[in-house]
């Protein structure tokens, strides 16, 4: 069976160690990948699409070296091999124009602030999930135990 | 005077000749002479034909309080020269009293006329009031350039005086902020400390091998790029059958197969269950960089806060740049940063002062590049020390830190202007610093009797800042 992968991108590492831990209830049924800027973030997605698996959820920071967040999603927006994954902004200091530019060409689904509190993060990410899961047409039997059961029942109503 | 239009001068040109070129109404004081005194009785009206006369006036009492003119300050009224004329208001008012104390500031030549000067030419030219109008215009215009340009001064003054009170608050703000915080991340510091010896302790009696795990997890150094690490941890997970995440604390430890083989498989299946000591020992150590580097953030915020700091013998500069950096983390994220610090004999300093010529100039660097949007932006900072000839022409030691950028040229005709007070090239003035920028440089520098040397081309812009290692202030 394909693995859902869902990779986050911050350049300083113990924010990326900290995302990893409270994201790790969705492990072992999904995948955790880290990456450490927009190029690594870009060709590790080139990695699990070739290995035949799926990238279900971006979370980036927005302010990095070299290339930012909002562009990182919006090339993932353009590329159709991503269409249905989710994007979600995680950043501390977004300016106004690029939290407009995250949304008009990023395409995010969801904004989170920094500190973030995990388990609204956790939350975040089962409901994306859910809709990636629902959207790909996958099993969701299979994926129970990380979904989100509200977002779950509204759709499958 | 000077400053006037051309034709406000022109019409002066006939009375000029008529009335002011009688030899026998001429008179000449010399430097430092009163031509006339503050209510003084002066029936003349006086045409400065060479030299150059100044006005003073006194308050009749201080403004604002009942306190008598004696001890009032005298204040310039105004300064003329050669074409100007004097005493025209107490001449044509015929109060026939001078309203100003009047000194000549350069030996001085005056052509006059007095209150029984006829009118010349009066069936043509109107009565003397009435040919004389072309003078008062011209006072009046004087006058009007001078109130203007006094007006303009004040509130450039007021302008500069509420940019200073803007910049001592920020410094007290910032001194204030610095201060709690730093009891709050001194907290986080020490405790962290604390629970990593204790938990070290109850490990090592415990379990050895989890002892072990924590103390790597809590001692790791190894600096592997993200795609490195995450290669490896994929290769462990596959081949050695772990959960992701032990795998990854497994590339953390075992950066090779040859030292996988050097742990065994005991140690790797112990690794796979117990992975999470490490994760402990790592989190205790990101605790402590995390508040490293809040104190350093806060240190750098506290020097630029001022305080009472002041100049002290072995500063070592690149403490200084590595504070300013500090500062910038921020900024400098978004470009690419070498530094070539090279040791640098100590330097007599104050390092707030150092830290803003610092950040001054590396925050314009990274402005002017941003403002363009220059391509890979990159600003280099590097540290030497040399000998040259300083003041007292002996050769002395200096240190040189030399801070660059790719971004476009400053135009040769603004070097010199960069460095004056108020004078910005930025649209969006939301400085980081105290909003004075290069010209705090100039002062401090200058202070130190260092150098500013700048160098700009397209692509390269280097700012090279000498200082003398040692201050000279008369002591010695």
């Amino acid at each position: 069976m394909e693995k859902i992968n869902i990779i986050c991108i911050d350049d300083q590492q113990e924010v990326l160690d900290s995302v990893m831990r409270d994201l790790r209830a969705l492990t072992p049924l999904i995948r955790l990948e880290e990456a450490s800027g927009v190029e690594d973030c870009l060709s590790l997605m080139e990695q699990i699409d070739s290995d035949g698996d799926l990238v279900g959820l971006v979370i980036s920071d927005q302010v990095m070296p070299g290339a930012s967040g909002t562009d990182l999603l919006a090339k993932v927006a353009a590329d159709k091999r991503f269409a249905k994954t989710r994007k979600v902004l995680l950043t501390g200091q977004a300016t106004h124009a690029d939290t407009i530019n995250a949304i008009n060409e990023g395409h995010i689904d969801n904004y989170i602030e920094k500190p973030w509190q995990p388990e609204k993060l956790l939350s975040v990410v089962k409901k994306l999930l859910t809709l990636y899961v629902l959207d790909m047409g996958l099993d969701h039997t299979e994926y129970m135990s990380v979904l989100d059961q509200q977002t779950l029942f509204a759709k499958l109503r | 005077m000077s400053l006037l239009p051309e034709h406000l001068n022109a019409p002066l040109e006939r009375l000029n000749r008529v009335y002011f070129s009688d030899p026998g109404r001429t008179t000449s004081i010399s430097q430092g002479e009163m031509l006339v005194e503050q209510g003084q009785e002066c029936h003349r009206l006086y045409l400065i034909l060479e030299g150059a006369l100044v006005a003073y006036r006194q308050a009749e009492t201080i403004s604002g309080t009942d306190l008598p003119a004696a001890i009032a300050r005298k204040h310039e009224v105004f300064r003329a020269g050669p074409g100007s004329y004097v005493c025209v208001q107490a001449f044509f008012s015929r109060t026939y009293h001078s309203s100003n104390d009047i000194v000549a500031v350069e030996d001085t030549q005056l052509a006059y006329i007095d209150d029984t000067t006829p009118a010349v030419d009066e069936d043509e030219h109107g009565t003397l009031e009435h040919q004389f109008i072309p003078v008062l215009m011209h006072e009046l215009a004087a006058r009007n350039i001078r109130i203007f340009s006094h007006a303009t001064e004040k509130e450039e003054a007021q302008r500069l005086l509420q940019r200073a009170e803007m910049a001592s608050t920020l410094a007290q703000l910032s001194a204030g902020i610095a201060h709690e915080l730093n009891n709050a991340v001194g907290v986080i510091t020490r405790r962290t400390e604390f629970v990593a010896d204790h938990m070290a302790e109850f490990l090592e009696e415990e379990d050895k091998l989890n002892a072990k795990l924590f103390r790597f997890g809590y001692e790791d150094t190894s600096f592997v790029a993200a795609s490195e690490l995450r290669a490896l941890a994929r290769k462990y997970e596959r081949e050695l059958n772990m959960p992701q995440a032990a795998a990854k604390v497994l590339a953390h430890i075992i950066p090779d197969t040859k030292t996988l083989v050097k742990y065994g498989p005991e140690f790797v299946r112990h690794v796979k269950f117990n992975y999470k000591f490490w994760e402990l020992g790592h989190d205790l150590r990101d605790m402590q960089v995390a508040a490293k580097h809040a104190t350093g953030i806060v240190r750098a915020v506290k020097l630029l806060g001022g305080g009472n700091s002041t100049r002290q013998e072995g500063v070592d500069v690149r403490e200084s740049v590595n504070d300013a950096m500090n500062l910038l983390t921020n900024k400098l994220k978004h470009v690419t940063v070498e530094t070539d610090l090279k040791p640098c004999p100590p330097i007599t300093a104050d390092l707030t002062e150092l830290v803003q010529i610092w950040t001054n100039i590396i925050n314009n660097a990274f402005d002017a590049m941003q403002q363009v949007s220059t391509p890979s932006p990159t600003i280099r900072i590097s540290t030497e020390s040399f000998t040259a000839e300083g003041m007292h022409l002996l050769p002395e030691e200096y240190v040189r830190v030399s801070i660059s950028n790719n971004g476009p040229a400053i135009p040769e005709e603004i070097h010199e202007k960069i460095f004056q007070p108020n004078f910005t090239t930025k649209k969006l003035g939301l400085d980081f610093g105290l909003g004075l920028g290069l010209s705090i440089v100039r002062r401090i520098v200058d202070s130190y009797n260092g150098t500013i040397e700048l160098n700009s081309t397209d692509g390269e812009t280097t700012f090279s800042i000498n200082l003398p290692t040692k201050q000279i202030n008369g002591k010695d």
